[in-house]
């Protein structure tokens, strides 16, 4: 039995809907990670009870909460803007939860004592709100949520207006306090780099769903649609107009350029691929234009100055030019924008993203802006992927 | 948040700065000064006393005591009602999106630009005993006999006081509300509070700033109660105002004036400074929360309150201001004879009856005049101080303390004192005692305005002027002034709405060669032509409702 | 950044002082009025109303001399001579018209008032003149009343005293004796009746008020809209509602114990420069042809007996007694009478 169980839940207000199911155990921190007005934040308020979702079940501990209101729920949650509350000081601020939930003054003090030592606020407890640093009322806030023991802590981006050395330090931080505590946390953030650092399980959620759950590891390597592949800046994806299956390998067009890839690297609907073993490339006229990507993985790329001497049958290729090179450090970062495919359309990647990659390159290497460079994908490590993976089920 | 914040650092102000702010304070309080040289002289008819000792005397005595608390108690009372009937409308039009929620919010001009003598005049047609609301029950069966002399009760004056200010507290309490997160109640919610207690702890704090603001506000514009008091009588009480008044226009008696106008400056500045501290907090609360957030749907339970709201609102409230327009339109040919609808009563008001032709045209050039002066006299007087105050904030753009009291202390000073001095000083020039009076009035509403204006100014868009060539004075012409040029616009509506309206320092200077639109209803009330009186305050009503209009569109722009 | 703060806000003040300067120039020459050789008459609202008799006496008067006559309203009665005691020697006006038997005495006693040789004053009923100097001359006189509607429930008072009946409870409108010559009046009336018991009788009379207006004006409005049944004013008041309405709803109450009068005064002010044609102006004022303008404008009886009055004063009841007036006291104090009602209604 999970510790936090979400199913079928269903909400709409006006266009907006949110339909999704989601599971966490004890102990564990799930990180929900999507693009903003994905209805991140709307999932943690519908199980904190601050909306009222139309049906479904919400369980925690093995209890039904999504009839409790807010109060009745124990759930500790930390807000955006933090919440705090401005005309009391930091003191108060803790011990307004463990008022509420009639925890006897002579064990209040010990409560408030020990979590400002875990916290390091001490010196923040006789201050306002307005007299601390952004820091500080992070930790105060997170305090204040924890004070009251609660069986979930929902953490909506927090960190979002700090600053980046702020924010590392504060993750590193925030994750021992929940080991420490033994804290079940759902965190919402749109931070890649974050969700990986924080989340013991990953939620990757778009236009109300979550759509890919599983261990960073997992989410990273095995991606279930292009979107995500996108979202998380894990490959080359290249829209795909045609494909053709054979016994073995899948036939993939794009433009006047051909790839190949397994049969069963294709995370796609097999019905919609054409099967015919006398001519390989039969154009697909029902799948719709760019509704499949080629997909290959960043740490599988070749990179190939000029054009290769001879194409290499293992590998599928394409060329392109470098825009842009960022020195981050001992990393070295292309930015690749591919060419010959021959599409009209610029903007061809995932929701009308634009079709341009970040690639790694060697420490050693002489590329500069404006080079051509050929990027060779190894045949195996190819993937077909839809652009939108259907609702987790 | 700004709101509890602790105060900046206090600014510095050039010389320029403090010879304005001393020249700003002297204009307000020359009148003043002017009383005091009276009653040094022993001037006036009545004048008792010219030491110190006759002045405690008369503070202390039973007659001025009772009028101080008579003030005060219903001052406050007023403002409390006034909180009671806002506060459920600011609730509604920040929470929710309804029908005719800008209606409601469009009430707020009412207190602004509905002069005094039409709120008088409004409220006898509508709750006298012959008035639509008592004819009204009497058609239900309901015979209230009590309800004879409500009008004329300490409770009436509340009663007219709050329903005629409320939606200061709508407006005011309202765009606070709506910019609130409720992350701070749902905060408390999830830390195990129930509703009430989450409101408690994580609105009502933000809102407290907003609502003593509105509430000093209100309880300034009740305490200086002048033409209310005086139509409705005295019997149970006076205002200073209006004591101040009697003082100086019948029985010239200085020495009393200068108490009563002491003792009312104190109160009042006392008032004027929660105002001020409040108004701070409440426009560094709003500017903290910044957008709008997202208005809910009705559903059924608060629909259902709303509508009562609503039906109430429109019984007390617009109920009298309905009444006001329908017997302007109503033509009697003899008094308690048949009434038809026309425009009769303008007509008459424009021939006039007798040989010297109608009083309208010449009032409202008169009005449009005067006021027209007052509010230039005010723009000027309102720019230089915020000027000149701001040429002296700090790096927060904070003004100094100063400039503060040289803007809040024209809101303490009585109007009739005012007149009054002008009078004595500007001799048989009545009307430059008027324009100076009224100005003295408007002016620190300019200078409110335009000092918020001056104090948002972006000063990049200045350095961005500067950078492409642009001179210090060219950048400050072209950008600088642009910027809050709908400002001084929005201002100049404001002060002329105000100054139209006023009646104050007309009928304690007896300006009877200048008779402007509200003098004119304020005689035709007291000659008992109710219909007439009407008509003219529909077209008063126009004026200011044109210069509100213009107010609130230069709002928008700014 | 903080020097171009400092630019603006000096550059933000020259402009503004520049432009108030030119304000007040402009002001200033627009305001300066040109003076003529008229007689300039002080007096209060009703007077000079379009319902008053003076643009009709003016208009008569300057047909029949060329003597342009301008009056200016200082509002009420009380009002009038506040301003004139402030303004004294300083006062721009030669004559002043709207004094009376109760305000004289401060009037007179301000030697403001220059004494009077007139031809008319021989034509003037001798109980009216109450200054034997001269100075303050009658020119209309009524008596105080209470004036009752016919068309309410409430039966007719009979004197001072059944007003203060619990039947009469919030049913009386009066005015204020600080601001109000009816107020006044009243207060002399009681004073005349109760000597010096005058004060309990206010005490008796508060309960029945329904309020006490600044002005008879608002008091009398109030009434005919219907407010209260009864409403203290003048014993003439019933002939402007027949010569208007043709109406005899509102009539004149006769109390037994009699009634006091108001007799109102006009004089010239000794530092006038044109004291010869203001003393004409008086003396026009007691003809009969003036004369016969007041009573429908002014609601009041004409001084000068030889005036014939308009049919509409047959309303007025016959059998009211006026107490005899003389100058009162000026010290008897309106201050205290109010504060006699309000004590009475804490």
């Amino acid at each position: 039995m999970k510790h936090l169980d979400i199913q079928n839940l269903e909400f709409r207000r006006g266009n907006f809907a949110i339909k999704t199911a989601l599971a966490l155990d004890k102990g564990q921190t799930g990180v929900i990670l999507g693009p903003s007005g994905s209805g991140k934040t709307t999932l943690l308020r519908l199980i904190a009870g601050l909306e009222h979702h139309q049906s479904g079940t919400i369980s925690l501990g093995g209890r039904r909460i999504d009839e409790l209101p807010p109060e009745k729920r124990n759930i500790g949650f930390v807000f955006q803007d933090l919440a705090l509350f401005d005309h009391l000081d930091g003191r108060n601020n803790l011990r307004f939860g463990l008022k509420q939930h009639h925890v006897p003054e002579s064990e209040i003090g010990g409560i408030v004592d020990s979590l400002s030592d875990k916290f390091q606020i001490k010196p923040l407890l006789s201050r306002r709100p307005w007299a601390m640093s952004g820091g500080e009322r992070q930790r105060l806030a997170c305090a204040r949520a924890l004070a009251v023991n609660p069986d979930l802590l929902l953490l909506d981006e927090p960190f979002s207006s700090l600053d980046a050395p702020l924010r590392r330090e504060l993750r590193v931080y925030l994750r021992s306090r929940l080991a420490e505590t033994g804290t079940t946390a759902l965190h919402v953030t749109h931070d890649v780099e974050e969700a990986m650092e924080l989340g013991d399980v990953l939620f990757l959620m778009n236009r109300g769903s979550i759509i890919v759950s599983g261990t960073p590891e997992e989410v990273c390597r095995k991606p279930k649609d292009a979107w995500s592949v996108h979202f998380l800046g894990l490959g080359i994806l290249i829209p795909v107009n045609s494909l053709a299956s054979g016994a073995e390998w899948v036939s993939a067009e794009c433009g006047n350029s051909g790839f190949s890839v397994l049969r069963s690297s294709c995370r796609i609907n097999m019905e919609d691929v054409s099967n015919s073993p006398d001519d390989h490339y039969v154009s697909q006229a029902s799948a719709p234009e760019q509704n499949y990507f080629l997909f290959c993985p960043l740490e599988r790329l070749q990179l190939v100055q000029a054009q290769p001497q001879a194409k290499r049958s293992s590998c599928n290729s394409i060329s392109g030019t470098i825009e842009r090179i960022v020195i981050n450090g001992s990393r070295k970062r292309a930015t690749f924008k591919p060419s010959g495919l021959g599409l009209r359309n610029e903007s061809s990647g995932p929701d009308g993203s634009a079709l341009l990659f970040e690639l790694e390159l060697p420490q050693d290497t002489a590329a500069a802006p404006g080079d051509s460079i050929s990027v060779l994908m190894p045949r195996e490590d190819c993937w077909i992927l839809p652009s939108h993976a259907d609702t987790l089920s | 948040m700004a709101g509890f914040r602790k105060p900046a650092p206090p600014a510095r102000e050039g010389l320029a700065g403090k010879i304005v702010g001393a020249l700003a304070l002297g204009f307000t309080l020359l009148p003043l000064a002017a009383l005091v040289v009276e009653w040094t002289q022993g001037g006036g008819a009545g004048s008792h006393s010219t030491d110190i000792a006759g002045l405690w005397e008369l503070f202390t005595s039973p007659g001025t005591l009772r009028t101080i608390g008579f003030s005060l108690s219903q001052a406050l009372a007023s403002t409390l009602l006034a909180l009671a009937v806002g506060l459920p409308g600011a609730y509604f039009v920040a929470n929710y999106q309804f029908p005719g929620r800008r209606f409601f919010l469009g009430l707020s001009a009412i207190p602004f630009c509905l002069p005094h003598v039409l709120v008088v005049l409004a409220f006898t047609l509508y709750y006298g005993q012959q008035g639509w609301f008592f004819s009204g029950l009497r058609f239900l069966g309901i015979h209230v006999s009590s309800s004879s002399g409500f009008l004329y009760s300490f409770w009436g004056l509340v009663f007219i006081h709050a329903f005629y200010n409320f939606p200061i507290v709508i407006q005011n309490v309202g765009s606070v509300w709506e910019r609130l997160p409720k992350s701070r109640e749902e905060a408390a919610r999830t830390l195990g509070s129930g509703k009430f207690k989450a409101f408690r702890m994580g609105s009502l704090p933000y809102l407290l700033p907003s609502i003593l603001q509105s509430a000093s506000l209100i309880f300034l514009f009740c305490f200086f109660s002048f033409t209310i008091v005086l139509v409705f009588g005295s019997l149970e009480g006076s205002t200073l105002e209006v004591d101040i008044y009697r003082a100086l226009r019948f029985t010239g008696d200085s020495s009393k004036a200068l108490v009563l106008a002491l003792v009312q400056m104190i109160i009042a500045l006392v008032a004027v400074w929660f105002f001020s501290r409040f108004d701070r907090k409440t426009s560094a609360l709003m500017k903290d929360f910044g957008r709008v957030s997202q208005r809910k749907h009705l559903h059924r339970p608060s629909a259902i309150i709303l509508a009562i709201y609503a039906a109430l609102i429109l019984l007390f409230f617009i109920g009298p201001l309905a009444s006001l327009l329908v017997e302007a339109f109503s033509v009697r040919d003899s008094p308690g004879g048949a009434v038809h609808f026309g425009f009769g009563n303008f007509t008459r008001l424009l021939q006039g009856t007798g040989q010297t032709g109608g009083p309208l045209v010449r009032s409202i050039l008169n009005s449009l005049m005067i006021s027209g002066s007052s509010a230039i006299m005010a723009i000027m007087l309102g720019l230089t101080v915020a000027g000149s105050a701001h040429s002296g904030t700090n790096e927060q753009g904070r003004s100094s303390k100063l400039a503060g009291l040289v803007i809040s202390l024209p809101l303490a000073v009585s109007p009739a004192l005012t007149a009054f001095g002008w009078g004595t000083l500007s001799g048989s020039m009545t009307i430059i005692a008027i324009i100076a009076g009224q100005s003295t009035i408007a002016w620190p509403f300019v200078a409110r305005s335009v000092g918020t204006a001056l104090g948002s100014l972006d000063p990049g868009k200045h350095e961005a002027a500067r950078t492409l060539g642009a001179s210090p004075a060219h950048a400050t012409l072209s950008v600088d002034f642009g910027e809050i040029m709908p400002s001084i616009a929005s201002a100049a509506a404001f002060a002329f709405s105000m100054t139209i309206g006023d009646v104050t320092i007309p009928l304690v200077l007896g300006g009877g060669m200048h008779e402007t639109l509200p003098l004119l209803i304020y005689r035709l009330i007291s000659s008992y032509r109710f219909s007439e009186a009407c008509a003219a305050g529909i077209i008063l009503a126009l004026f200011t409702g044109i210069a509100f209009f213009f107010k609130e569109k230069s709002d928008e722009t700014s | 950044m903080k020097h171009f703060h400092q630019d603006k806000g000096s550059l933000v003040m020259r402009f503004a002082v520049a432009a108030l300067i030119l304000c007040s120039a402009l002001l200033a020459t627009s305001c300066s009025e040109g003076k003529t050789s008229t007689l300039v008459v002080w007096t209060y609202d009703s007077f000079i109303s379009e319902w008053g008799p003076g643009p009709g006496l003016a208009k008569l008067y300057e047909e029949k001399t060329g003597i342009k006559v301008v009056f200016q309203s200082k509002g009420d009665g009380g009002a009038l001579l506040a301003e004139l005691l402030a303004k004294g020697k300083n006062t721009d006006a030669d004559i002043v018209i709207g004094l009376d038997d109760r305000t004289a005495q401060r009037g007179l006693d301000s030697g403001l008032f220059t004494p009077l040789h007139l031809s008319n004053i021989a034509k003037i009923d001798k109980s009216l003149i109450v200054d034997p100097t001269g100075r303050l001359v009658p020119y209309d006189y009524g008596n105080f009343a209470f004036i009752w509607d016919s068309n309410s429930d409430t039966k007719p008072p009979e004197s001072l005293e059944d007003l203060t009946k619990p039947e009469y409870k919030k049913k009386v409108i009066i005015m204020d004796p600080r601001t109000s010559t009816p107020g006044l009046g009243l207060l002399a009336w009681s004073e005349a009746i109760y000597g010096n018991s005058w004060k309990d009788y206010w005490k008796r009379l508060a309960p029945s008020l329904l309020t006490m207006t600044p002005g008879w004006d608002t008091g009398y409005g109030l009434f005919t809209k219907g407010e209260a049944p009864l409403v203290l004013s003048y014993s003439t008041s019933p002939a402007y509602h027949k010569a208007y309405e043709n109406s005899e709803r509102y009539k004149a109450l006769v109390f037994k114990e009699g009634h006091s009068a108001q007799i109102e005064l006009a004089g010239v002010l000794a530092h006038s420069k044109n004291r010869k044609a203001a003393e004409k102006f008086i003396d026009f004022l007691l003809s009969e042809e003036a004369q016969a303008m007041l009573p429908e404008t002014q609601w009041m009886y004409p001084v000068n007996s030889a005036t014939k009055l308009p049919d509409s004063f047959k309303v007025i009841p016959e059998g009211i007694r006026t107490i005899p007036a003389t100058i009162a006291k000026p010290e008897s104090d309106p201050e205290a009478a109010v504060e006699a009602l309000q004590e009475a209604l804490q």
